[in-house]
């Protein structure tokens, strides 16, 4: 039984694969070259830089808006009445009642990602529903929100 | 840059043959099998391309996890004008041709194109990509054990169709 396995992986082992064209072979090595990081614009070189210009930028958009809002908020000052606001007494409700259900498990296989090991990208997709009922009327307020969780396994490919 | 070229080359030399049929197996399309090797190659090589850590089944894996991404996002139309052109062509070898032993290959090609997916998916694997159960199994994402009995399983399926003509 063994010896015809062997026989059999010997005849197939003799077939070889069509081998890929020439065409396929300049089409990777333009690609190939177009990756490459062209000189004097490197990004590992410049990123600090950019990073500085950026930090910059921020910190001015940062400054520029804590001044707007600071004076905005002196100008719209206004007086509140009491009597206007009534809240509602936040132990009229019943602890929620709360719920997830897992709806869908993707699998999206192995993703490979620039400068990184390859990671097994799973999809969750749940819905969580919150019930809270309101002790003094028994009205029922009951939330669904959607959720997506994407969890990134890595593997090893030895 | 000339010693990159060289490096990359020499793998696409070696392995660029079995990842196209790999490519092929998974897709069916000549021309699509080609764009997926293309964007396996890049991925692998942008990721691994500066390290010594390049092995073959990250290619291997990179072929698969690209050909799925292309079956979701290629239409059905485009899949037809695929076929069509495909068959106008006539391009359907999977291996090479040698007269002297052409209608036992014949045999053997036609043996392997009715294989179901899975099938043909580990025996290229294991016999063109020359990788071990334990590569297979992580690239096929099943255990060791179900590499292995799917890989036996799949000689016994052979044996069954060609054994009285070649042996």
């Amino acid at each position: 039984m063994k010896h015809l396995d062997e026989e059999i992986e010997k005849e197939l082992a003799r077939l070889k694969p069509v081998a890929p064209s020439d065409a396929l072979q300049a089409k990777i090595e333009s690609a190939l070259e177009e990756t490459q990081p062209k000189d004097g614009l490197s990004f590992p070189r410049f990123w600090p830089m950019i990073a500085l210009a950026t930090a910059a930028c921020l910190i001015f958009v940062f400054a520029i808006s804590i001044t707007r809002t600071s004076k905005e908020a002196n100008s719209n000052i206004k007086e509140t009445p009491a009597e206007s606001f009534q809240p509602v007494a936040s132990n009229s409700f019943e602890p929620p009642k709360a719920e997830q259900r897992l709806l869908e498990a993707i699998d999206d296989g192995i993703v490979f990602t620039e400068g990184r090991e390859p990671v097994r990208k799973l999809r969750y997709k749940f819905v969580d529903t919150l019930t809270v009922v309101d002790k003094n009327d028994g009205s029922v307020f009951t939330m669904e929100i959607p959720r997506e969780e994407i969890l990134f396994v890595p593997i090893t490919l030895l | 840059m000339a010693a990159e070229s060289a490096r990359w080359q020499h793998y696409f030399q070696e392995w660029g043959p079995s990842l196209l049929l790999f490519a092929r197996q998974q897709t069916g399309f000549l021309s699509e099998a080609e764009d997926i090797v293309q964007e396996a190659f890049i991925k692998v090589w942008k990721t691994y391309g500066q390290s010594s850590s390049i092995t073959k089944s990250l290619f291997y894996a990179a072929v698969r996890t690209t050909a799925i991404d292309h079956a979701r996002s290629i239409s059905r139309r485009k899949i037809r004008e695929h076929k069509v052109f495909e068959e106008r062509k006539g391009d359907l070898e999977l291996f090479e041709r040698h007269l002297e032993i052409q209608e036992r290959n014949t045999l053997l090609e036609k043996a392997i194109q009715q294989l179901s997916r899975n099938q043909q998916e580990i025996v290229v694997l294991k016999i063109w990509g020359e990788l071990t159960f334990q590569e297979i199994a992580a690239i096929l994402d099943v255990s060791l054990n179900t590499a292995a009995s799917r890989y036996r399983y799949t000689l016994d399926h052979l044996k069954k169709e060609i054994t009285p003509s070649l042996i």
